[in-house]
Parts: C-alpha cells; structure tokens; sequence
C-alpha cells in the first residue's frame, strides 16, 4: 500500500539513490500496464515479460537519465518498454502482420492483479475504460493506422504496403484519428 | 510547415517513420521552432495510449529475477563505496511510520483507508476538470501555432515573392535603360540613313547628270567618229612614206595646178585635196572621178573650192589611170562629166 502514498517522483528520487523497494513499488504499479502494452505489440508473453524486465532494469541503471523534459515519469517508462518491445518484435517479423484486436484478449489469461495498490488500480482501471472508450470511437480503418504505427511500430511506407492503401489515404487516417483522439481525450480530461 | 512535413510528423509522433525520415524531421525540427512546440502538443495527446491497453499480470518470475538483479547490483555498488546515508535514514523514517500503522486498530485503519480513497476520488474528479482546462488551453496554443506557422510561412511566401518582384522591377529597370540607348541609337542611325540617302540623292542626280552628258558626249563622240576616222585615215596617208602625189590642173594646163591625188597605189585608198576652183554658181555641183580608159567612176561630190576628202575606190588606185573634177548641173551625181575642171594622171 506504499504506492498509494508516494507518488512517482518521490519513487524516482528514491530509485536514484538506489533504494530498491522504490524500485519494486514502481513495479507493482506499472508492470501490469507495461506487460500488457509490451504483450500487444509482440504478441508474445514471453517475449513481453523479458520487455518489462528489461525496461525496469533501465530505469534501476539509468534513473539518472530521467529528467522532467521527458514529461511524466509514467510516459517516459512506457516509451521504453513500448520501443523495446518495437524492436523485440521487429527481430521475430519478416514481414509486416498486423494485430487483430479481436483476438488479443485470448492471448492473456492473467488479467491485472488489482493487489498492488487501491489508488493505483482505481486510476489505472478509469483511464484505461476511458482510452478504451475514446479510441473504440474512432472509425476502424483510422484506428487500424494508429493501431499498426503505434503498436507495431510499422512506418507509414509499411502500413500502405500492409493494408494495401495510397500513401496519403494512409496519412489522412493518421492525421483525422491523431485528431479525434486528442479530442476524444481533451473531453475526458485524459490528454496529460 | 508544408503538407509533407506535417504528414511526416504524425509518423514521427507515433515512432513509425524509417531512419532516413527521422533524420529529415530532426532537421527541419531543429530549424523550426514552431513545428516542435506543434509536435510536442500532438505528443501529448499520445501518451496515455499505452493505458488503452489491457493490464496482464506479469509471472512471479519476472519480478523475482528483475529484484535479485537489483540486489546483486546494490550490494555491488555497497562494496564499492559504503555511503547510503540519506537512503537509510530515509528508510529508517518509513519503517518508524509503517510500524506506527501497524499499531492501529482495524476500525482505525479502515476508516483512515476510506478517508484516503474519498480523497483520492475527490483529487482524481478536480485533476480531471484541472486537466480538462489545460487540454483546452493545449489545443487552443496549438491552433494558434498553427496558424502563427501558416502566417510564417506565408510571409516567407510574400518575402520571396517580393524578392521575385523586386528583381523583376531591376531587370525591368535594365531593359528599359537598354531601350532608350537603343532608341537613341536607333534616332541618330536613322538621321545619318536620311542623310545618306539625302546625299544618296544628289549623288543619283549628280550620276544622272554625268551620264547624260557622258551619253552627249558619246552621242557626239559616235557622230563626230566618221570625220574623225576618216581625218585619221587621211592624215596616215599623207604621212605615209610610200604615198605618191598626183598634181591635178586644168586640162590642157599642167602649170595651173588646182589639187592633188595623194594615194598608196597598192591600196584602195587615196586622198583628195583641191584648191583654188572657182565658187559654185546657181544648183551646180563638183563631182569627182577615176578614169581607168574610157571608164569613169564618181567617188564623191564637193561644192566648196577647196576641200580634201579620202577616197575609196571599188579598185586599187594603181590599176585607175588617172583622175579629175568635172563641174556638173544639179545636186544628183552624173554618170559621166560635164564640164571637166581638173585632172591629173597617175603614175
């Protein structure tokens, strides 16, 4: 119940002086997130849990890395495990496969084990319905673009090959679905 | 910011652009100012996708494994230099506090567990609006960004178009200078053209003239050319070394010389020369002859009483024995003399 209590700066802080049950309280708060974020760009849990251990281990190395301009401490651990699991992922592909969302579910049985923290899992649990929610709005192909650049890490190039669409049908999906999503998300009051 | 590049930084945005393009954003990115402070706020609006995921517990192992690396990696960097003074008086504070919630009762405790949950709750409903608010503020600072990049651009657009326009105007400026050399140049070419043909004029006139008196003169020349060939013909035979000189007189008087045959005998030709005839009266002409035995050929008529004519005779004089002037009646040449005046033989 610690992580109800201090807040990631004060766990960064700690983790830079090398307190290692900082670290584990940053674990307990986040691990489930990333292994679900890194599951579904590599479509591999194995693969996804040796993602996140990985990214932990960096930050535990290179705290001092850290520094404010990276924006909050959540999105910067999530742009490592996020590129790591890219990378993971891209050494396994020889070609482009696209993710069917309606099959990730049953790729995981374990569902996030809300024992970590109350606050935690409170938060977790509302901005992920309310992410959920904002990018179910999108149209499909626009979210198929988002989905594809940002989970698989595809370039634009890959993703016109992929779906087999012009190059700029491919950028006007990105640009409308990057713009309705940061609407959908300034409306929820999630775009932070 | 042009449509390529804005298309380019969405990709960016989301980390799915190749190496070559992230090069290319970075440039342009560390040239514009405007354009990261535009990609930042679309950034944003990125961030909390990786929430939209679904949480999966890790396996036990995971954490195990990642924990005893940081313990071996503690107690490494403990052996190396033993200074953790901040770390553990910080721990010691967290320990003393642990165990003072440990000491109470459990009614205690979860009241105090719902008093931070409503707070938390409380604090996550203000976050939201707070968060709300700024999102607000993001997108406006981001329309007028954009638009403050449009109005960049555009003002770029206008700075080369008046550049384009300036440079124009000095090679509009250059050419006009040009055609007013050449204007002048043309003007004073064009007088000197109307002078030389004014004197073209006076030289066609003048031409004009000079040829019609050359044609006078060759007129003359042409009409002037029998006497003169004839004059030249008679003088070479006068001077000609080999001519023989005939005396004419009045029959039955050699002393009573009144002219001279002066001819070459081996050629047709001869000289006539009378002196001293007497002046003609009323339509009468002289009419002179060749005699060759009873025949008698006119070669010309005179009315003068002097003249000298050149003859030519149908024959070589040599073969003519002798030759006379008869007076005749008339102007029309007879076939035989009238009135002989006189004669000479030749020898």
């Amino acid at each position: 119940m610690q992580s109800d209590i201090l807040g990631d700066d004060e766990l960064m802080a700690r983790i830079r002086a090398k307190d290692s049950s900082a670290l584990e309280l940053l674990y307990d708060r986040y691990a489930a997130t990333a292994l679900g974020l890194a599951a579904k760009i590599t479509q591999d849990q194995a693969t996804a849990e040796e993602v996140v251990q990985e990214s932990f281990w960096r930050i535990w190395s290179n705290a001092d890395s850290y520094t404010t301009e990276r924006g909050s401490i959540a999105n910067w651990f999530f742009g490592i495990v996020r590129y790591g699991a890219i990378d993971q992922w891209r050494r396994r592909q020889s070609r482009p496969q696209p993710v069917d969302s309606e099959d990730e579910e049953q790729l995981f049985r374990n569902v996030a084990d809300p024992s970590p923290g109350v606050a935690d899992v409170v938060w977790a649990n509302l901005t992920h319905n309310r992410l959920r929610t904002a990018m179910n709005r999108l149209p499909r192909e626009q979210y198929r673009v988002l989905e594809m650049a940002y989970f698989q890490g595809l370039t634009r190039q890959e993703i016109a090959r992929a779906t087999g669409e012009p190059l700029g049908t491919v950028h006007t999906r990105a640009r409308l679905a990057l713009q309705k999503m940061r609407e959908l998300l300034a409306g929820q009051g999630l775009d932070e | 910011m042009n449509e390529q590049i804005r298309d380019l930084l969405h990709f960016y945005a989301l980390g799915a652009v190749t190496e070559e393009e992230r090069l290319q954003v970075e440039r342009y990115l560390a040239q514009h100012p405007q354009a990261q402070a535009w990609l930042d706020e679309l950034q944003t609006s990125l961030l909390d996708i990786p929430q939209e995921v679904t949480p999966v517990t890790p396996s036990p192992h995971v954490k195990a494994q990642l924990m005893a690396r940081v313990k071996a990696d503690a107690q490494a960097r403990a052996a190396v230099a033993r200074r953790t003074p901040v770390a553990s008086r910080q721990a010691g504070f967290l320990e003393r506090l642990f165990a003072w919630r440990l000491s109470l009762t459990p009614a205690m405790a979860a009241l105090g567990v719902a008093v931070l949950l409503a707070a938390g709750l409380l604090s996550l409903f203000e976050y939201g609006q707070a968060t709300t608010l700024r999102q607000t503020l993001a997108a406006r600072e981001s329309e007028i960004m954009a638009l403050q990049t449009d109005n960049d651009d555009l003002l770029d657009e206008v700075a080369r178009l008046n550049e384009t326009v300036r440079v124009q105007r000095e090679q509009l400026k250059e050419k006009d200078v040009r055609i007013a050399a050449l204007t002048g140049e043309n003007a004073e070419l064009t007088g000197q053209v109307t002078n030389l043909e004014e004197e073209n004029g006076l030289w066609q006139d003048e031409l004009a003239a000079v040829r019609g008196e050359l044609a006078a003169v060759q007129s003359e020349l042409e009409a002037i050319k029998p006497d003169w060939e004839q004059d030249e013909a008679i003088v070479a035979i006068l001077h000609s070394s080999t001519a023989t000189w005939t005396a004419l007189s009045t029959p039955g008087d050699p002393s009573n010389q009144l002219g001279f045959l002066v001819a070459d005998l081996a050629s047709d030709e001869a000289v006539f020369i009378a002196y001293r005839l007497e002046p003609l009266q009323g339509p009468t002409t002289y009419q002179l002859w060749l005699i060759q035995g009873d025949q008698y050929t006119n070669v010309g008529q005179f009315e003068n009483t002097g003249t000298v004519q050149l003859i030519k005779a149908t024959a070589t004089i040599g073969t003519y024995g002798a030759a006379g002037v008869s007076l005749e009646p008339g102007r029309t040449p007879s076939a035989t003399p009238t009135d002989v005046k006189m004669v000479g033989f030749i020898s």
